[in-house]
């Protein structure tokens, strides 16, 4: 494997709500993280590109410079959950595009276990992140998208604050049909009016959604 | 007649617009456009900063250089380069991408000049590069790209609050879409 000269790697900060704890990434989950980066279900939930397989080599090289050398402005996080003493990797969550301009990000969580869908995990790591992008962040506005047929994604996202703002027809094209993209922004004012942060107990929809 | 061998290749014509590739010779005209405030509070998401001369080479022969994107200059009959015209963001397998027209002579603002060249895109995307979904987006601000892109028959599909920061102020991003039948039929229209 590739090491970078920069072997210096840049602190997130752990990010912590009721049940979950949000850390950066960790070279020593390769596995995991490539095992799900080659799921053809995960990929139809988040990815606009046709599902592909990847070699090791390759991911395990992309993954090192998410960890060591992330582009400025990205930020991606391990959404662990926690049980007592147990503590269980379940799935991702970004930031991504938040430097070298206006004041704003666009957000996404993936659940890569299935056992953890269904749960309320996945609002749980988006409340705590988008805590994370308008406070110590600086944030003036957070971006989402979701296909049309990831309905319990678009519900997540409409539940913790999120407003509809467009509707991109036929953006995706996959096996020969062409769906819709969603739309969502949320503004920080919107964020510190609603009083929802990370402390909040959330009863969340099944989630199985990707960023 | 010219030299068939000096002279660039024309990509695409209409009555009184031709599309060239970029041009290493016209490179300081391009330079003056880039570092127009006023141009680029029309068509640039960051706000304006001088470039340096060297750093504009660098990113213009990358432009020169990109497989994916396609720019083009705009070119009057009756003069020549008068503003540049592009395809970027291009998705083969969604069959999607984004365009835009910018006129940075300003003699020819207000005289359909970008309206021609924006149909000379429309029929690239839609008859050479077979895409299915054209986006073009305008800031807030911008109404005359906005009427533009209406009466081309585009539609209004979202609006990204906030999303651009200019004099201490936010302002939207207006996204707009024309899809390949809806081109089919403005041209069977026009």
């Amino acid at each position: 494997m590739p090491r970078l000269a920069t072997t210096r790697r840049r602190s997130l900060p752990r990010l912590r709500g009721p049940r979950v704890l949000l850390t950066g990434l960790d070279l020593a989950h390769v596995h995991q993280h490539f095992r799900w980066n080659n799921d053809p279900e995960l990929n139809r939930l988040d990815s606009e590109l046709p599902f592909e397989r990847e070699a090791f080599g390759p991911f395990a090289a992309r993954f090192e410079r998410m960890v060591y050398a992330p582009r400025p402005g990205d930020y991606d996080f391990e959404i662990h959950v926690e049980d007592g003493d147990k503590r269980q990797l379940v799935g991702v969550a970004f930031l991504a595009g938040a430097a070298g301009g206006p004041p704003r990000a666009r957000i996404g969580v993936t659940l890569g276990e299935r056992s953890a869908w269904g749960q309320g995990y996945g609002s749980e790591a988006l409340r705590v992140l988008l805590d994370f992008a308008f406070g110590k962040a600086g944030l003036h506005r957070v971006t989402a998208d979701a296909f049309s047929f990831n309905e319990a994604w678009c519900r997540t996202l409409l539940s913790v604050g999120f407003r509809k703002e467009g509707h991109l027809r036929d953006h995706l094209h996959r096996d020969d049909i062409f769906y819709d993209q969603i739309l969502f922004g949320l503004l920080a004012h919107e964020h510190a009016a609603s009083g929802d942060g990370a402390a909040e107990e959330a009863e969340a929809p099944a989630v199985g959604e990707r960023g | 007649m010219a030299p068939a061998a000096a002279a660039p290749r024309i990509l695409a014509r209409s009555e009184r617009v031709r599309f060239l590739p970029l041009q290493r010779e016209h490179i300081h005209t391009h330079f003056q456009w880039n570092n127009d405030p006023e141009l680029n509070r029309l068509d640039s998401e960051l706000p304006f900063e001088k470039e340096t001369f060297s750093l504009f080479k660098r990113r213009f022969e990358g432009m020169m250089r990109q497989p994916h994107d396609r720019y083009f200059e705009i070119h009057a009959e009756d003069n020549g380069l008068i503003g540049v015209a592009y395809i970027v963001e291009v998705s083969e397998a969604n069959r999607h991408a984004t365009v835009g027209v910018t006129i940075g002579d300003r003699d020819y603002w207000g005289k359909g000049y970008g309206r021609e060249a924006m149909n000379l895109i429309l029929q690239e995307c839609f008859e050479e590069l077979d895409l299915h979904r054209v986006r073009a987006e305008a800031f807030a601000y911008n109404d005359a790209w906005q009427r533009l892109v209406e009466g081309m028959g585009f539609t209004r599909e979202g609006v990204e609050r906030d999303y651009l920061r200019r004099d201490e102020q936010y302002y939207d991003k207006v996204i707009y879409a024309l899809l390949e039948e809806e081109y089919r039929l403005h041209v069977q229209d026009a």
